[in-house]
């Protein structure tokens, strides 16, 4: 820095220097809708109505599988390349409060949209506090004193009559592995729920954990699955029958976070997407149909009971093909990506308010 | 050929990541009902006798801190309940 101004402190944090775009207080701003991923369903029954015998029929649809969070969608106006920091005023604190993590952040226009994610649905919704560099704030002020600095290019990079960044607390926070371990279900009962334990880390301590906001975009994810298939084959109440059933239930897990206390800082999993496909053929005929008869009749003329059996056989399909890829439906299985490393700052809202 | 259920009851390791030390391993189990005695199952075809040849397939995940051997795989598939043999109701 050949000329400008360096501010530091008895520590040697530096506070202000003039070559660096301070972020100021943007504004406060609430969700403008709220929105879920939709469930990725389908199934395929084929002629499974009228099949005797044991063919399964329960579980088609989405049950046991854990409840989704919630995704609050944000329209921050500030116009400019730079996406502005947004600390999350989260609902509640402590170790019942819900997760949550910014899922995303893109320009829209003349706005940042801003995407939070929350582990469980509430009645209160988070609310944001956002920072930008002061050359996109067009806020005013009448206040005609205090301290402005410019950097060589004479843009503003620090004003204090605007409410600068204030960070009292921050460090870094890995997240679970997987979000579910252990039996992923049972048979046509699945078994996909966050059994995870919250990872904890500490930042200096504050007086008041309802009044702590905290910035900390969510990484990490985990997409876990559970497949079942069942078939059977054989005679029932005089017809011969077949069926073949396929399952997959499979969920996508995002990381977010919740202030634990008022210096504890905790990472868990929310389920942000689910999903379940299955394909069911079945098929039956009674004992006198032409295939039976044909199989039976050649078995005696040639004397061979296996004979009639195994061209019986032939005349009910096979169902090689029930299966369901989960290359097709989930992003990968049976995993997790990016837990470790993840930066977060804390800050009060009382700053601001 | 569906009357003649052949799949062979036992478990294949259908897929291994590695994170951070932690093994990850998918593991299919198969199990069915055991197979009836040849002659007597023709019979029971022939006779129209109710019997089912039920097999099951579960793909399920399973943690291991290194890498498992056989018998760990095991010994973790018989924690998870896992039976290769369906009792015939």
């Amino acid at each position: 820095m050949a000329h400008g101004l360096l501010v530091k402190n008895d520590e040697g944090d530096i506070l202000i220097d003039s070559d660096f775009s301070h972020y100021h207080f943007l504004g406060k701003y609430n969700h403008s809708s709220v929105t879920q991923v939709p469930d990725i369903t389908g199934g395929s029954d084929a002629n499974t109505n009228s099949i005797g015998g044991n063919s399964p029929d329960q579980n088609k649809g989405m049950e046991n599988m854990p409840a989704k969070g919630e995704i609050y969608i944000y329209s921050v106006p500030v116009n400019g390349a730079n996406p502005p920091i947004c600390f999350v005023k989260p609902t509640s604190s402590g170790a019942s409060a819900p997760y949550t993590g910014i899922v995303l952040t893109k320009q829209s226009g003349s706005n940042w949209e801003i995407r939070v994610f929350q582990s469980t649905v509430t009645s209160a919704s988070p609310v944001l506090y956002c920072f930008s560099p002061l050359a996109q704030i067009s806020n005013s002020t009448s206040t005609t004193h205090g301290l402005k600095t410019f950097n060589s290019s004479g843009v503003t990079t620090f004003d204090s009559r605007f409410k600068p960044l204030r960070a009292v607390g921050g460090g870094e926070i890995t997240s679970p592995g997987l979000a579910h371990t252990g039996s992923s279900g049972s048979s046509w009962d699945v078994s996909l729920s966050i059994n995870a334990s919250s990872v904890s880390t500490s930042f200096t301590a504050q007086s008041s954990a309802s009044d702590l906001i905290f910035y900390c975009p969510s990484l990490a994810h985990a997409c876990q699955k559970y497949e079942y298939e069942q078939a059977d084959s054989g005679w029932y109440s005089g017809r011969r029958y077949s069926w073949h059933r396929s399952d997959i239930w499979w969920c996508f897990y995002r990381s977010c976070f919740r202030i634990a206390s008022t210096s504890s800082f905790e990472a868990n999993y929310g389920v942000f997407a689910r999903g379940h496909f299955y394909e069911h053929e079945a098929e039956d005929e009674p004992w006198w149909s032409f295939s039976n008869l044909f199989g039976a009749l050649l078995g005696f003329l040639f004397g061979g009971a296996i004979f009639g059996v195994l061209i019986g056989a032939i005349s009910a399909s096979t169902f090689t093909n029930v299966n369901v890829e989960a290359g097709d439906y989930l992003p990968y299985s049976n995993s997790y990506r990016n837990t470790s490393g993840n930066s977060f700052i804390i800050s009060k809202a009382s700053y601001y308010d | 050929m569906i009357n003649e259920i052949s799949v062979t009851a036992g478990w294949e390791i259908i897929n291994t990541e590695v994170i951070d030390g932690t093994y990850l391993v998918t593991i299919k189990m198969t199990s069915c009902e055991p197979d009836f005695e040849e002659e007597l199952h023709a019979q029971m075809h022939e006779d129209k006798v109710d019997h089912t040849h039920l097999k099951s397939i579960t793909a399920d995940l399973f943690t291991f801190d290194h890498d498992p051997t056989t018998a760990e795989i095991e010994a973790a598939l018989d924690e998870r309940g896992f039976n290769p043999v369906i009792a015939r109701e």
